[in-house]
């Protein structure tokens, strides 16, 4: 039994206790139209209402601790799962990463190509592709 | 050297044929629906205790309840995250460097004097490597999730099943029962009465004959229309379990498949896991909302 199920235990006892108090209510039926015998029925009501709504209330509010403990219980295991997740999710970024890479390096090779482009026949075209090709790997690198 | 080459290209062309894991992958898919339903299922507990105000005075704060609901919310992210790796490692596109390779062929075979059959060969070889390479890093990675996230996804599992359909069961029949007794009573002062069982009313549907006066019948109505929609909830608590349980089994078949994640059986194993995880996640959000659209 861990401390969660023995709130929860306990939270079950106060809403048993609740509903037992509704019960009550209900078994008082109509108010009677009698004067006295309505005020009794108004304190009766009054009493059993007040025990429910306390009773309901701390079943409500174990019901909610128990979870907090049972997640207090589980915080390494929450842990050590994010860790393995930002592990697994590293690994698949370093591929992507190789994959961007390579598409530089393909675009150095592209400015390299526009420069003997240049060399070998300067005009405005061949100038224009060596500009292109620099933008286009300026414009990779972030 | 060549010849080397030439000898091993049948064993790399073998070895570098990814796997089919689209099982896993869509398993996955079905697990991140899944999570997100039970998000809606944690809010819950903040939920009923605010619709619990209404009828009860001594529940002066909702704080506790806040902090539970988010805290599951906050576990079911961690599960969501993990259950999105799984996925994505299972995911060819995750593990390819070949848009980088193509385009590092494209320029080099469009340089001047370069042999553009060389350079053909040269990236297609390259490529079997290198996927070779990420198809081990693949493999790695997923065998990670699997063997380390898998026996921690379950306990994480568990334990909501543990506690959660208790304490929501609690939080939701107090609610219920705060609801009963604020109708009753105003139906009595009334002069009429609810009858011993109001659950048995509701499920006849209120008479106007059995009231004397009409704004009792009035309140009977609400309170059955009301009383149904906390029912349903109470009632779904059961597929909300269900939907763990099947979780756990998809953990558990892979954790026992890892070196078999495209093996036929699996793939079936996981394909029923996943038709039963839809069906619970459907009745989950449709009394819960958020998640699966029911």
């Amino acid at each position: 039994m861990s401390v969660a199920d023995d709130i929860n235990g306990l939270a079950a006892l106060h809403a048993a206790a609740a509903h037992q108090a509704l019960n009550a209510i209900i078994a008082l039926g109509p108010r009677p139209a009698d004067p006295a015998a309505g005020q009794a029925w108004d304190r009766n009501k009054a009493d059993l209402q007040a025990g429910m709504n306390s009773q309901s209330a701390t079943a409500t509010e174990l019901a909610s601790q128990a979870v907090l403990a049972a997640l207090a219980d589980q915080a390494a295991a929450i842990g050590q799962l994010t860790g393995v997740t930002a592990r697994a999710e590293a690994e698949i970024k370093h591929i992507q990463e190789v994959s961007k890479l390579l598409a530089r390096l393909a675009q150095v090779l592209d400015v390299g190509r526009a420069v003997l482009g240049v060399a070998a026949a300067p005009s405005a075209a061949s100038l224009k592709a060596l500009a292109d090709a620099i933008k286009a790997l300026s414009a990779a690198v972030p | 050297m060549r010849s080397r080459v030439a000898l091993a290209l049948p064993l790399i062309l073998a070895l570098g044929g990814c796997t089919d894991l689209a099982a896993v992958s869509m398993l996955s898919t079905k697990l991140v629906t899944a999570s997100a339903s039970w998000d809606a299922v944690g809010g819950e507990l903040k939920a009923s205790c605010e619709r619990q105000q209404q009828f009860n005075p001594a529940l002066t704060s909702c704080d506790t309840e806040a902090a539970a609901s988010a805290g599951l919310v906050a576990l079911n992210t961690v599960l969501t995250q993990y259950f999105t790796a799984l996925g994505d490692a299972a995911n060819t596109k995750s593990f390819t460097v070949q848009p980088g390779i193509d385009a590092l062929a494209k320029s080099a075979g469009a340089i001047p004097g370069i042999n553009a059959a060389e350079v053909s060969a040269t990236s297609g070889l390259a490529s079997l490597l290198i996927r070779l390479g990420t198809e081990a890093a693949r493999e790695k990675t997923l065998r990670a999730l699997i063997d380390e996230g898998a026996p921690l996804s379950k306990q994480l599992l568990t334990a909501l099943d543990r506690t959660v359909p208790q304490s929501l069961q609690t939080a939701l029949g107090a609610e219920r029962d705060q609801m009963t007794a604020a109708f009753a009573i105003y139906i009595q002062q009334g002069g009429d009465r609810m009858g011993t069982d109001p659950a048995a009313m509701c499920a006849k549907g209120p008479r106007a004959a059995d009231f004397h006066a009409g704004a009792n019948f009035m309140l009977a109505l609400e309170y059955c229309q009301r009383v149904g929609a906390l029912q349903a909830k109470l009632d779904s608590v059961g597929a909300y379990r269900k939907s763990l349980a099947s979780a756990q089994a998809a953990l558990d078949e892979l954790a026992s498949s890892k070196t078999q994640l495209g093996a036929q059986a699996l793939i079936t194993k996981l394909g029923q896991i996943g038709k039963d995880l839809d069906t619970n996640i459907k009745a989950v959000a449709k009394a819960f909302g958020g998640g699966a659209k029911p």
